[in-house]
C-alpha cells in the first residue's frame, strides 16, 4: 500500500494514544524508521502487521481498528491537501458514491502501481443505494463501512450502513436519511 | 463515413466526448455549446459573439477575429481567457464552410481551481488528461510537504543533536574505524585540554594510554556490523600536559550508510567515581570486619556460656547417680532437659554466627550414610514414644556404604529436619526416606525426604522458612521452642554439602521435607557393612502380619532390594488361612496391635505349627505391652525395635535362617564404653589440667566411677611441673584457656620434652569450649594429639581416655 495509508495510521494512533504507544506499536509491526513517504509503495503485510499490532495494543478487534480508521481516512486526506479533489469527485452524497468508482480508476495514472479497489453503484430508490465493493486485498471492508459513515458526516447526511460478504464482494447496503449506530451486520472479516 | 464518426453519431457521442467544446458561425455567434461548456463560461447563450465571451491569447492577432486566423491555426493550441472568470480554455479549431468548431478543455492548474469553477471530475471526458494532470499535480505538491515536513524535522534533529553534543557534560569525539578523530564536543577539550583543531588532527591512542589500536579495531569492525552494540571499557586518557586520569568510554557506531563509518565514543571522567568506589570498598570491607568482630565475639560468648553449662550438666549426670526422692529426680529431669534445649540453643547461635562469619566448614572423614540416619532415626522415635505418631525409615540398601563427609553435620542436619517433623507431628506417621539419586566413580548423590502428618506450613509463610530467626509464627516459638535458626543452617550445612534443601507442605495435613546431598565415595571401602547378612537372607520367604500400609510399602521394597519373597496379611486372617504360612521360612509381626488379638493369633499359630518351629520375629515399638516373658512363653524370637533398622532385621532374619538365639537387647549395652569391666581400667592413669572446679569436680567423679587414677593441676605451669617428677601418666586432658600457663604453651612445652627425651610419648587431648572451624587444627599445632569439645558426656570422655591408652600400649608394645 501507498505511504500514505501508513502515515495516516501513524497519525491516527499518535492523535488517540501519543507517540510513545505509536513507537511500541511499530516496532512490534517490525518498522524501525520514524516515518513513511507517502508516495513509496510499502508491502501490504506491514500495513497488515501496524493493524494487528494496533489490535493487540488496544485491545480492539480488527473489525474496530478498520472502521475507525475508515472514519477517519476522509479526514485525514482532507488535511493533507486533498480536500479539493474530494469535493470534485462529487457534490453531493449520492454522487460521490456513485463516482467512486471513476476516482479510483483515475489514480492508478498517478501512483503507478497502486491495486485500487472496484465499485458497482446501483441507486435502488431514492433511499437505498446498493455499493457493491470488489478488492484484491482480504478483510478491508470495515474500513469502507467506516470511510461511507465519514463521508456521510462530510456532505452532512445522516447515513446507515450495512454490508455482507456475497460471493466475491461486499455489499454494502446505505440507507439515506437513517443514521448510523456503527454496527454491521455481518461483522466484517478478520485481517489476522 | 468512417466507423468512428459512424458510432459517435449514432449514439450521439459529441456532447460526451467534447463536453467543453462549442461552435460559432463564421461571425463568431454562438450556435451549439458543450455541456461543461456552460460552466466555465457563467451565462453563456447561444446567439452571443464569441469576443463578448472570451479573450483570445493565441495565436497572436491583431484587430477583430477573423476567418483566416482560425483556418491557419487549426494545428496549434489556441488559448483564450474567459473574461468573466479569467480561467484559461485551450483548445483545437476546426473551420468549415459554415462553422468553426472549438474542441477544448479549461486548463485547470489546480485542484483549488475545479472547486472554484464548481467542475467536477465527471463533467471532463475519461480520456482528457486534465483530471490526471491535477491529481498528479496534488501528489506532487503533497510529496513536497512531506519532503519539506522530513527536512524540517531533519533539521530540527540535527539542532537537537548539536545541542547535546556541545552542552554534554561527557566528552564526545567522532572518530572512523582507524580512529583519527573528525569531530570532538566543548567537553572534550575542557576534559583534554587540546583546542578542537589539535584534536581534529589526531587520533584516539594519542592520548588513550592503555588503547591498543589493534585489539580497538577488532571491537570498532564487530560494532560496525551491529549498529544496537555499545562497546563499554575502562581506559585512561592523557591531558595535553601529560597528566592522566580514568575514564570509562561507550562506543557506538555513528553513521551505518554506505560512507564510512564514523563511531561516537562518550568519554566520562570517572576520577570522582573511582574515589568513591574506593571510599565504598573501605566501607564494605570495614562492615564486613565489624560483621566478623561481632561474629566472633559471639563465638567468644557461646564459649563463655558453654563452658559454666558444661558443668551444670556434668553435675546433673553426677546428681542423677546419688540416691534422690521422686521429687528431687523430677526437678532434676527438668534441670537436665532446660540445660540441653540452652545447649542446643547456644550451639545454634555459634554455628549461626559462624555462617555470618563465613567460617561454617564441613571435615572430611568416612562416614556410613545409613547407619547414620538410622541412629537419628531410632533416637527421634524415643521422643514419640508412647504417642500416636509411628517413625518409619527406609535406606535405599545402595547407601550402605561408606563414604566421605562431614558426619556430625549430616547428623546435624537429620536431627534437625526429623525433630521438627516429630516436634510438629501429634498423630499419624513420620517417615524418613534415603535413596540413591546418582553414583558417580568419585562421588553419589541421594535424597532425603521426611515426610509427616504434622500441622503444616502455611503458604504465605514457606518464603520465609529458611530466613534466620523465623519460625511459623511467634506462637510457634512459644509453643515449640528453638531458636528460629535450625533452618537456616541446615539449609547453609546442605548446600555446604552441595545440596539443596525444598520443602512442599500442605495446611493441616503435613508437610515433606526433601535433602539432596553429595558426598565423595571413600576409594577402596566400595563393600556394604551389611553386604554378608544380605547374601545370607536372599530367597527367604517372610510373611508380614500387621503392618500398616505406609510400612508396609518401604519394608517391602526393603524386602525386594534384599531378594527376600515377602507376603503381607492383615491380622483378621481365619484361623484356616494362617495354615498357608508353612511354607514360609519367619513370620514378621507388628505387635502394635491390639495385645489380645495379637495374642491370639500367636497361639493359633504356634498350635498350628509347633512341630515345624517356624521362627515367629516381633516387631515392638519402644514401650510396647508385650513382655519379654510373654515372648518367651510363645517361643518368639527376640523383638526387632521400631523403628526398624537394617542391621537388626537382617540380624533377626539371619538368626531366623540358622535358627538361633537372637541378641537381646541387653547385650547391645556390652558395646557400650562404660560397661567395660573396671579391671581393665584401674591401672590407667590420667593426668588432668583444669582450672575450673566445677569441670574439675565432673571429670573426678567419672575417673573415680571408672577406676582410672588420676592427678588434677590448675594450669599448664604445674602440669609441666608434675610430669618433670612423675612421667608415669597414660594420658594428659589439658584445658586450653587456663591462668598462669595456658593449654597451648603447655602442649608446646611437652612436646619439646618429648622430643628432647625428657619424657616418655603422652597423649594430649584437648578440652576445650571453642568450637570454631580452625580450633582444632590450632590445638594439633600445640602438639595435642585428640580434641574433645565441651560440653563433654561421660560416654564421650571414657572412650577418648581408652582410645589414648591403647594406642599408648599399642605404641609400647
Amino acid at each position: 500500500m501507498y505511504g500514505l495509508v501508513n502515515q495516516a495510521i501513524q497519525e491516527l494512533v499518535t492523535n488517540e494514544f501519543g507517540a510513545a504507544t505509536w513507537n511500541r506499536i511499530k516496532t512490534n509491526a517490525g518498522w524501525e524508521k520514524d516515518s513513511f513517504v507517502a508516495q513509496e509503495m510499502y508491502p501490504d503485510p506491514l500495513t497488515y502487521g501496524l493493524v494487528g499490532a494496533i489490535c493487540e495494543e488496544s485491545g480492539l478487534s480488527a473489525q474496530e481498528v478498520l472502521y475507525t480508521f475508515g472514519m477517519f481516512w476522509p479526514k485525514f486526506v482532507v488535511s493533507q491537501g486533498f480536500g479539493h479533489m474530494l469535493q470534485a469527485n462529487g457534490p453531493t452524497f449520492e454522487e460521490f458514491v456513485a463516482n467512486l468508482d471513476q476516482f479510483h480508476s483515475r489514480l492508478t495514472i498517478t501512483y503507478p502501481n497502486f491495486l485500487p479497489p472496484t465499485f458497482e453503484h446501483e441507486q435502488v430508490d431514492e433511499e437505498t443505494i446498493h455499493l457493491r465493493y470488489f478488492s484484491e486485498r482480504e478483510g478491508l471492508a470495515p474500513m469502507l463501512h467506516g470511510i461511507l459513515v465519514a463521508l456521510g458526516d462530510f456532505f452532512n447526511r445522516n447515513i446507515h450502513v450495512e454490508f455482507e460478504p456475497v460471493d466475491d464482494h461486499h455489499l454494502f447496503v446505505i440507507k439515506l436519511n437513517e443514521a448510523d449506530d456503527g454496527e454491521t451486520i455481518a461483522g466484517g472479516e478478520a485481517i489476522e | 463515413m468512417s466507423i468512428l464518426t459512424s458510432v459517435i453519431d449514432e449514439r450521439n457521442l459529441g456532447p460526451e466526448l467534447f463536453p467543453f467544446a462549442f461552435i460559432t458561425d463564421h461571425s463568431f455567434q454562438l450556435v451549439e455549446i458543450g455541456p461543461s461548456f456552460q460552466k466555465i463560461v457563467p451565462d453563456v447563450k447561444l446567439g452571443m459573439h464569441l469576443d463578448e465571451l472570451l479573450e483570445l491569447i493565441r495565436p497572436r492577432h491583431k484587430g477583430a477575429l477573423s476567418l483566416e486566423l482560425f483556418k491557419k491555426s487549426e494545428r496549434v493550441v489556441t488559448l483564450f481567457s474567459v473574461r468573466a472568470t479569467g480561467c484559461r480554455y485551450r483548445c483545437q479549431t476546426v473551420v468549415t464552410d459554415d462553422y468553426i468548431s472549438f474542441y477544448g478543455a479549461p486548463a485547470i492548474e489546480d485542484d483549488a481551481q475545479l472547486t472554484k469553477l464548481g467542475l467536477q471530475f465527471t463533467d471532463f471526458p475519461i480520456a482528457d488528461p486534465t483530471v490526471d494532470m491535477v491529481f498528479y499535480y496534488c501528489a506532487q505538491r503533497h510529496a513536497t510537504k512531506n519532503a519539506e515536513e522530513l527536512a524540517e524535522r531533519l533539521d530540527l534533529s540535527r539542532q537537537r543533536f548539536e545541542s547535546i553534543f556541545d552542552n554534554a557534560a561527557d566528552a564526545i569525539f567522532i572518530h572512523d574505524i582507524d580512529q583519527r578523530l573528525h569531530n570532538v564536543n566543548e567537553s572534550a577539550v575542557k576534559m583534554h585540554g587540546f583546542s578542537k583543531d589539535e584534536f581534529v588532527s589526531m587520533y584516539v591512542h594519542e592520548f588513550d594510554s592503555l588503547n591498543q589500536p589493534a585489539s580497538i579495531l577488532e571491537k570498532l569492525i564487530e560494532l560496525s556490523t551491529n549498529p544496537a552494540q555499545v562497546d563499554v571499557r575502562t581506559t585512561r586518557h592523557r591531558r595535553k600536559d601529560g597528566t592522566e586520569f580514568p575514564v570509562e568510554v561507550r562506543t557506538r557506531i555513528f553513521q551505518t550508510d554506505d560512507k564510512e563509518p564514523l563511531f561516537i565514543c562518550m568519554v566520562t571522567d570517572t576520577t570522582q567515581r573511582v574515589a568513591i568506589e574506593n571510599n565504598l570498598r573501605v566501607a564494605r570491607d570495614e562492615a564486613i570486619s565489624a560483621s566478623k568482630a561481632k561474629s566472633e565475639f559471639v563465638a567468644s560468648m557461646s564459649h563463655e556460656l558453654r563452658t559454666p553449662l558444661n558443668g551444670i550438666l556434668g553435675m546433673v549426670q553426677l546428681l542423677e547417680k546419688t540416691e534422690l526422692s521422686p521429687k528431687q529426680l523430677n526437678y532434676l529431669n527438668a534441670c537436665r532437659a532446660s540445660g540441653q534445649t540452652l545447649l542446643t540453643v547456644i550451639g545454634d547461635i555459634l554455628d549461626f554466627s559462624k555462617i555470618e562469619a563465613g567460617k561454617l566448614e564441613l571435615d572430611q572423614h568416612p562416614m556410613e550414610i545409613l547407619s547414620i540416619i538410622e541412629s537419628v532415626v531410632q533416637l527421634m522415635s524415643l521422643r514419640k514414644q508412647n504417642s500416636n505418631v509411628e517413625l518409619a525409615c527406609f535406606v535405599d540398601p545402595a547407601l550402605d556404604v561408606e563414604v566421605l563427609g562431614d558426619g556430625n553435620r549430616f547428623r546435624q542436619v537429620l536431627f534437625n529436619v526429623v525433630g521438627n517433623a516429630t516436634k510438629f507431628t501429634h498423630k499419624g506417621q513420620i517417615s524418613v526416606i534415603a535413596r540413591l539419586l546418582e553414583q558417580g566413580k568419585d562421588a553419589l548423590r541421594c535424597s532425603i525426604e521426611v515426610t509427616d502428618t504434622g500441622i503444616g506450613i502455611p503458604n504465605k509463610k514457606m518464603a520465609d522458612l529458611f530466613q534466620p530467626f523465623s519460625q511459623v509464627d511467634s506462637s510457634t516459638t512459644r509453643k515449640y521452642g528453638g531458636s528460629g535458626l535450625g533452618l537456616t543452617i541446615t539449609k547453609e550445612l546442605v548446600e555446604l554439602m552441595g545440596g539443596s534443601i525444598q520443602v512442599t507442605s500442605e495446611l493441616g495435613f503435613g508437610s515433606t521435607f526433601r535433602i539432596e546431598v553429595q558426598f565423595d565415595r571413600c576409594l577402596g571401602k566400595p563393600v556394604r557393612s551389611n553386604s554378608l547378612a544380605v547374601k545370607q537372607v536372599a530367597k527367604l520367604k517372610i510373611a508380614v502380619l500387621g503392618i500398616k500400609f505406609g510400612v508396609a510399602k518401604l519394608l517391602k521394597e526393603l524386602f525386594e532390594a534384599w531378594s527376600v519373597d515377602c507376603v503381607f496379611h492383615f491380622l483378621n486372617r481365619r484361623d484356616d488361612e494362617l495354615s498357608d504360612l508353612a511354607s514360609f521360612d519367619a513370620v514378621l509381626i507388628d505387635c502394635d496391635h491390639d495385645h489380645n488379638k495379637l495374642m491370639a493369633i500367636v497361639s493359633s499359630l504356634r498350635a498350628r505349627q509347633t512341630e515345624l518351629e517356624l521362627p515367629i520375629i516381633p516387631m515392638c515399638s519402644p514401650g510396647s505391652e508385650l513382655t519379654s516373658l510373654q515372648m518367651k512363653s510363645f517361643g518368639l524370637a527376640p523383638a526387632v525395635m521400631k523403628p526398624v533398622s537394617q542391621s537388626q532385621l537382617l540380624d533377626a532374619l539371619v538368626a531366623a535362617k540358622h535358627e538361633e538365639e537372637l541378641i537381646g537387647a541387653d547385650s547391645l549395652l556390652s558395646s557400650s564404653p562404660l560397661a567395660k569391666v573396671p579391671e581393665d581400667r584401674g591401672c590407667v592413669r590420667v593426668l588432668l589440667v583444669e582450672d575450673n572446679k566445677v569441670n574439675q569436680m565432673f571429670a573426678e567423679e567419672i575417673f573415680s566411677t571408672i577406676g582410672y587414677q588420676y592427678k588434677t593441676c590448675e594450669n599448664g605451669k604445674e602440669a609441666i611441673e608434675t610430669l618433670l617428677e612423675n612421667s608415669d601418666y597414660d594420658v594428659i586432658l589439658m584445658d586450653c584457656h587456663m591462668p598462669v600457663m595456658d593449654g597451648f604453651e603447655a602442649s608446646r612445652k611437652i612436646r619439646m620434652l618429648i622430643e628432647g627425651s625428657k619424657l616418655p610419648p603422652i597423649p594430649v587431648v584437648a578440652l576445650t569450649a571453642n568450637a570454631l572451624a580452625g580450633d582444632r587444627e590450632k590445638c594439633f599445632e600445640a602438639g595435642m594429639s585428640h580434641y574433645l569439645a565441651k560440653p563433654y558426656s561421660c560416654e564421650s570422655l571414657v572412650e577418648i581416655v581408652d582410645k589414648c591408652v591403647e594406642q599408648k600400649r599399642s605404641l609400647v608394645s
